[in-house]
């Protein structure tokens, strides 16, 4: 008589309770590379921004100017009849549909099949640059920074006299901080370049501040992350802005000012 | 088997361990030195932005730290005097004034916001009481690795908290045992919670040794700072500077002197840092002729060039004039004489009196009347007059020269003492104009050269095509509808600091060539060691604006300077959008 031999193997509790550690592991590992993922395109985003100010700053040496925005295409975008030499931009400050970094006309990389520079979501990257000027020893035409002729005859007294970085939106106006605490005082900033971050293309997931970045005025919002649980919403934008002071700094070094 | 996985999964572990430690740390290091190089142009950017500013009245003043109360306060981040209206004191350390300069919060690779350090007192204002005096002779004030005088700023990324309580071992020299973990976030801050091994203590390192210092900074020197406005500077001078010296000369010195001139240059005759600064009769290029009336060595004051210097106007048949006396008394010229009357009647005297130099600097006309002339008849009681007052200006010399008469009309026979006396010649507006007071306040002069176009001067020469004797010619501007580029009347050429090649020592031993020889010429005496190309010449009235490097001529010495003068002009127009703008007519 043949006895039946005991049979190998995993028991299912033992099965349950291997796919069990695996499954922890493996959420583990998951969440920690999602983490990792994240961190990487953040710093990926604000390699690109960086050498989006390098790019621009190098145009401004090169051409004697900022360039305007970008609208429809990668190309920045003058308004109607303006030569090439710059004058008034199309639009100053992003909104929604306009306001791009204009990636072809700096010859940025990393960017769409449209030619919009894009972060690391493969969002548009976004471009603010200051019109009005203010405490000029002289002419004070505008645009300043957009116009070779203007950049040149208005000189380096001149201090923009729109763009703002403030800490929140909440008690903001349309043209200053307002109530809100200040980043930045009102006649610093020769431009800004910002990412709307992983949620860049979900205008729905926007937080308050998040909208001020894009509601067409000259008023921004630059704060610490934090989701949409927070107090003013979900904020991850990644913004850098260029003081006027190393703006004509890095020009007059090249010896385009004054 | 297992242990041979063991081992090599302990191994893998330990390795890869050290290994992220390893890159995490150089990864700190990378950010650190990024968060400082950030720290420095956004420093000088704004530094370079103040210049710029014509209410700035110290071009290169560096801003206060944040004060050690303000973290975490709403005014954190910006420079201390500029958050209370009282102007407290500014310290010289304490955060780097992030938000004053237009920036975001700047963090080294460990997190820890920046601070700052500042000559104060010298390169930062104390307090509004105090006064600086910057320009490119101002030199560094601040020690760093031992070496003192060798920065002006530095900006310090503190690191990790350090505790080395109970490390063993003494600390190296300049360091110290600390806990900087137990309050290192209490308001208001305590530098030693943050910095180490004297840099905050005033003995300043670069780099601090582990365990006692982990510190890092980059260093502002003075060199950086004068970088950086040199093109501001320049900017104020073809602004501010030159307009009032030609509004001077279209408008004050014709009200003042009845002719349209700029004064003669002052001599380029040794350092220009000690040049007296007071024109000379003739001279067109050299060093602004900005020196007052109350400077010793640029006298305008009256005097009796011509004795006698009081001559009667009386009748022979009525009298005669006796002694007299004209001797300078301070700020003034005091004529003293006596009228002898034989019969009651008219006195009358003429004066004449000669001003130098007045071709040759800033100074604004007399009137008759008082405080200008006084008259001070003793023994009479009113009724004296002036009249005939002339104070014509000599186109050949330079000199003015005062005639006016003194007249009674009644006096008794007798002796009559009168006592006139005439105040010199005061600083004319241009001195006091709002638009120049940093450039005299700062001794920006002392590095400023000045040109006159022989057309222009009091004794003018005519300058009507290329190559007149009366033109200056300025290469490399852009072309202007107000004038052609040989037919500019002033330019002021900033100097830049010393080039390869040039040496402003006072004492150095070699020749105008760099070779050993009898120190006949000290390099600091000639200009060729300051201007560049056709601007380093005294006399040719040929000057060049644009920024190139030159190409050495065949045989010129090595290393051949490059060029770093600014220039600033007049007439001078630049293009705008929609036209142009006169910056200088």
């Amino acid at each position: 008589m043949q006895l039946r031999r005991a049979a190998s193997g995993f028991s299912l509790v033992e099965l349950a309770v291997v796919l069990a550690i695996v499954a922890l592991l493996v959420g583990g590992a998951m969440a920690t590379l999602s983490s990792q993922v994240e961190n990487r395109n953040q710093e990926e985003t604000r390699r690109r921004l960086e050498a989006a100010v390098e790019a621009l700053i190098g145009y401004a040496i090169v051409n004697r100017r900022l360039p305007c925005p970008a609208t429809a295409t990668g190309d920045e975008a003058l308004a109607s009849g303006t030569p090439a030499t710059g004058g008034p931009c199309t639009t100053n400050f992003p909104t929604n549909s306009n306001g791009f970094l204009p990636a072809r006309t700096i010859g940025i990389q990393q960017t769409d099949s449209q030619g919009y520079a894009v972060d690391a979501w493969n969002n548009r990257i976004r471009f603010a640059v200051a019109n009005a000027v203010t405490g000029c020893t002289g002419t004070s035409t505008s645009p300043h920074f957009t116009s070779q002729a203007n950049l040149k005859a208005n000189g380096v007294s001149c201090r923009p006299n729109d763009l703002v970085v403030c800490a929140s939106s909440v008690g903001i106006n349309a043209s200053s901080c307002n109530a809100a605490p200040s980043v930045t005082n009102q006649n610093t900033v020769a431009f800004i370049v910002f990412s709307t971050g992983k949620n860049g293309a979900i205008a729905s997931a926007y937080g308050p501040d998040e909208t001020a970045n894009l509601d067409g005025d000259p008023v921004f919002v630059s704060r610490p992350p934090s989701g949409s649980d927070a107090a003013n919403g979900a904020y991850d934008d990644i913004m850098l802005w260029v003081p006027v002071g190393v703006f004509y700094g890095r020009l007059i070094a090249a010896g385009v000012l004054p | 088997m297992f242990a041979a996985i063991l081992i090599l999964g302990v191994a893998w572990f330990t390795v890869s361990a050290l290994s992220k430690a390893a890159s995490r740390t150089a990864e700190s290091e990378i950010l650190t030195g990024q968060a400082l190089n950030a720290g420095k142009r956004a420093l000088l950017g704004y530094v370079a932005l103040k210049a710029a500013d014509s209410n700035e009245d110290h071009p290169g003043r560096l801003p206060c730290p944040e004060s050690l109360g303000q973290p975490g306060t709403a005014a954190a981040g910006i420079a201390a005097p500029v958050v209370v209206p009282s102007f407290p004191t500014c310290s010289a350390l304490g955060r780097l004034p992030w938000r004053t300069l237009g920036i975001d919060q700047l963090r080294d690779g460990h997190g820890e916001p920046l601070w700052y350090v500042v000559s104060t007192g010298i390169w930062a204002l104390v307090n509004s009481g105090t006064s600086l005096t910057i320009n490119p002779g101002l030199g560094n004030q601040l020690p760093l690795d031992g070496q003192p005088n060798a920065v002006v700023a530095l900006i310090i990324a503190p690191g990790t908290p350090i505790n080395s309580m109970s490390e063993p071992g003494v600390p190296p020299a300049g360091c110290a045992n600390v806990n900087q973990q137990a309050n290192r976030y209490t308001v208001p801050y305590d530098p030693v919670n943050f910095l180490e091994c004297g840099n905050a203590t005033g003995s300043y390192i670069t780099a601090g040794a582990a365990p006692w210092g982990n510190d890092r900074v980059i260093a502002i020197t003075a060199a950086d700072v004068m970088g950086a406005i040199s093109g501001p500077v320049a900017d104020r001078l073809q602004r501010q500077v030159a307009p009032a010296m030609n509004d001077w000369r279209t408008t004050q010195s014709v009200s003042s002197w009845g002719v349209s001139f700029l004064p003669y240059a002052s001599s380029w005759i040794g350092n220009p840092a000690t040049n007296d600064f007071c024109g000379d009769n003739g001279v067109w290029e050299g060093l602004p002729p900005i020196a007052g009336a109350s400077n010793p060595g640029c006298s305008t004051s009256w005097s009796c060039a011509s004795p006698p210097c009081v001559t009667s106007l009386i009748s022979p048949l009525l009298g005669l004039l006796a002694t007299q006396n004209c001797v300078a008394t301070g700020p003034n010229m005091q004529c003293s004489f006596q009228g002898l009357m034989l019969g009651a009647g008219l006195f009358s005297a003429r004066i004449t009196v000669t001003a130098p130099q007045v071709a040759n600097s800033f100074r604004a006309p007399i009137t008759a009347l008082p405080p200008d002339i006084t008259v001070s008849p003793s023994g009479g009681s009113s009724g004296v007059t002036i009249s005939n007052f002339s104070l014509p200006l000599s186109p050949s010399t330079g000199d003015a020269t005062l005639s006016f008469d003194i007249s009674q009309p009644f006096i008794l026979p007798g002796s009559t003492n009168f006592t006139v006396t005439i105040r010199n010649l005061p600083d004319a507006a241009i001195l006091s104009d709002p638009r120049i007071t940093w450039f005299l306040n700062n001794n920006w002069y002392q590095y400023t050269y000045y040109a006159a176009a022989p057309s222009a001067t009091v004794n003018p020469v005519a300058c009507a095509a290329l190559g007149d004797p009366g033109c200056i010619e300025v290469h490399g501007l852009p072309l202007s509808s107000i004038g052609n580029y040989w037919e500019k009347r002033l330019v002021l050429a900033l100097m830049g600091p010393a080039l390869p090649g040039q040496s402003r020592a006072c004492t150095d031993a070699l020749d105008a060539n760099g070779l050993p020889g009898p120190n006949l010429i000290p390099d600091c005496d000639e200009i060729v060691n300051y201007l560049e190309e056709e601007n380093k010449s005294t006399g040719n009235r040929i000057f060049r604006a644009d920024l190139r490097v030159a190409t050495p001529p065949p045989g010129a010495p090595q290393p051949y300077p490059a060029f770093n003068d600014r220039l600033a002009v007049c007439p001078y127009q630049l293009a705008t959008a929609s036209g142009s703008t006169t910056i200088c007519n």
